[in-house]
C-alpha cells in the first residue's frame, strides 16, 4: 500500500520498467554485493535474533506445569508456528526421525519466511522518497533470486541424500534399483531396465531439488512483477490507472503476504517428503504412519497438550 | 552480390520471425493458462464437493487443497518465467 506512493514519488519523466523491481541491483558501489544479499543478509540476522528471543522466553526448569507456559505474545506466535511444523507436518512423516532433523527444517522454513516477507517492505523506495539515492535500491525479496533459491534447494538436496545415507546407509542406493538379481536366467532382460530406471531414481533426485528451487523464485518473481505493473499503472496511465493502481497494489499485497507464508511451508514440506522418502527404513515402510500407533490421527499429540487433565483450564 | 531487394526481403523475413516468436510466446501462455486453470479448477471442484460431503472435514480438506494447488502452480509460474524469458528480447527487437 506504501509502495503505491513512496515508487510512484520517484522520477516523473523515466518510463519506469517493472522488470528493474525484481532485478538485483548491486549496492554500495561494490560490483558483486546486491541488494538481495543484503536481505539475505538481514533475513539470516534477523532470523536467528528473534528466535533467539523466542526461545529465551520458553522456560526449561519449572516447578509447576503451568511454570512451562512460554511468556509473551510473539514467542507463543514462533512456538505455535513450530510446533505445527512439528507435529503436523513432520512428525507423520519422519517419525522418530523428526527430533533429529527439526532444526534444519525449522530453520529452512524461517529463513524463506523471513526472506519473502522482507521482500514486501519497500524500504529502497523509503529512501528515494526521503531523498538518499544511493540506497534507493535497498529492499527486495531474495528469493526472487534464482541464485538463492538454487542455494536453499542445493542445501536440501544435499539434506535428502545425507539423511537417507545416515539413516539407511547403502539401502539409500539399494532401494533406487527395482529388479532383483534373483531369477538369474532373466537378466540380460531386467539389467538395462533395471539401469534406466535407476538413472531415472538418480534424475528424480535432482529434478526434486530443482522443481524446489524454481517454484519458490517463480512465485516470489511473478508476484512482484504483477505488483511492479499494478503500481507503474498509476504513472502510464495517470488519467485512469491512478484509483484502480492503488487499490489493487494494495488488495494484490495480501494475496502476496498469504504467497510468502504458503511458499515457505510448500517448500519445507516438500523437503520434509522428499527426506522421508530416502530415511524412513523399509520396515517402517510398509505401514507409512510414521511411528504412530494404530488408529492415531496426527493431531492427537497436540490434543493431549492443550489438554490440561484435571488442571487449572480455565484460569486466564 | 546482394542486391537491394534480397536485403529488403531477408529484412521483412527477421521481421517476420520475430512477429511469429512473440505469436508463439502468446500462445504458450495461453495454453499455459488453459491448462492451469483446468487443473487447479479441478482440485477446487473435488475439495467443494468433498466438504459438501462431510462438513467436519473441510479444515484437513482445506489444507490439501491448498498444498496441491500451490504444487500445480510452481510449474505454471516456471513456464510462465520461461515465456516471458523467449518474449521479451523479441519484444526489445521489435521496439528496440
Amino acid at each position: 500500500m506504501m509502495t503505491s506512493l513512496l515508487l510512484a514519488a520517484g522520477d516523473p519523466n523515466a518510463a519506469p520498467d517493472p522488470m528493474s523491481h525484481v532485478l538485483p541491483h548491486a549496492l554500495f558501489g561494490m560490483d558483486w554485493f546486491t541488494n538481495h544479499h543484503f536481505m539475505s543478509l538481514v533475513a539470516l540476522v534477523g532470523g536467528v535474533l528473534l528466535l533467539m528471543f523466542v526461545a529465551a522466553k520458553m522456560p526449561l526448569n519449572a516447578s509447576t506445569a503451568e511454570g512451562y507456559v512460554t511468556k509473551g505474545r510473539i514467542s507463543q506466535l514462533f512456538e505455535a508456528l513450530c510446533v505445527f511444523l512439528r507435529e503436523e507436518m513432520a512428525r507423520p512423516l519422519l517419525g522418530d526421525l523428526t527430533d533429529k532433523y527439526i532444526k534444519y527444517i525449522w530453520s529452512a522454513f524461517f529463513f524463506v519466511l523471513f526472506g519473502n516477507l522482507l521482500g514486501m517492505l519497500p524500504i529502497g523506495a523509503f529512501f528515494k522518497l526521503i531523498g538518499m539515492d544511493g540506497l534507493s535500491h535497498l529492499g527486495g525479496a531474495m528469493t526472487g533470486n534464482i541464485n538463492f533459491t538454487a542455494g536453499l534447494a542445493l542445501i536440501s538436496l544435499f539434506m535428502m541424500v545425507f539423511v537417507g545415507l545416515k539413516e539407511n546407509g547403502f539401502g539409500f542406493i539399494k532401494h533406487m534399483w527395482p529388479v532383483p538379481f534373483k531369477p538369474l536366467p532373466l537378466l540380460p532382460i531386467m539389467l538395462p531396465v533395471g539401469l534406466l530406471v535407476f538413472i531415472l531414481e538418480l534424475v528424480g533426485l535432482i529434478i526434486k531439488s530443482f522443481a524446489l528451487c524454481v517454484r519458490l523464485f517463480a512465485n516470489m518473481v511473478a508476484g512482484h512483477l504483477v505488483l511492479a505493473s499494478l503500481i507503474i499503472l498509476a504513472i502510464t496511465a495517470p488519467a485512469v490507472g491512478k484509483g484502480a493502481s492503488v487499490l489493487g497494489a494494495a488488495a494484490f499485497s495480501f494475496l502476496e503476504l498469504f504467497v510468502a507464508f504458503l511458499q515457505a511451508y510448500i517448500f519445507t514440506f516438500l523437503t520434509v517428503i522428499f527426506i522421508s522418502l530416502g530415511a524412513v527404513s523399509h520396515d517402517e515402510h510398509d505401514d507409512h504412519n510414521g511411528g504412530l500407533d494404530e488408529g492415531a490421527n496426527p493431531g492427537d499429540s497436540i490434543d493431549e497438550m492443550l489438554t490440561v487433565t484435571g488442571g487449572t483450564a480455565g484460569g486466564h | 552480390m546482394f542486391d537491394i531487394l534480397t536485403l529488403a526481403a531477408m529484412e521483412g523475413m527477421a521481421a517476420v520471425g520475430v512477429g511469429l516468436g512473440i505469436l508463439g510466446a502468446g500462445i504458450g501462455l495461453g495454453l499455459l493458462c488453459a491448462g492451469a486453470g483446468r487443473g487447479i479448477g479441478n482440485i477446487g471442484g473435488n475439495a467443494v464437493q468433498s466438504v459438501a460431503r462431510q462438513p467436519e472435514a473441510a479444515g484437513q480438506i482445506f489444507v490439501q487443497m491448498i498444498i496441491s494447488a500451490a504444487l500445480i502452480e510452481g510449474f505454471t509460474f516456471f513456464a510462465i518465467i520461461i515465456a516471458s524469458g523467449m518474449a521479451s528480447p523479441l519484444i526489445d527487437a521489435i521496439t528496440g
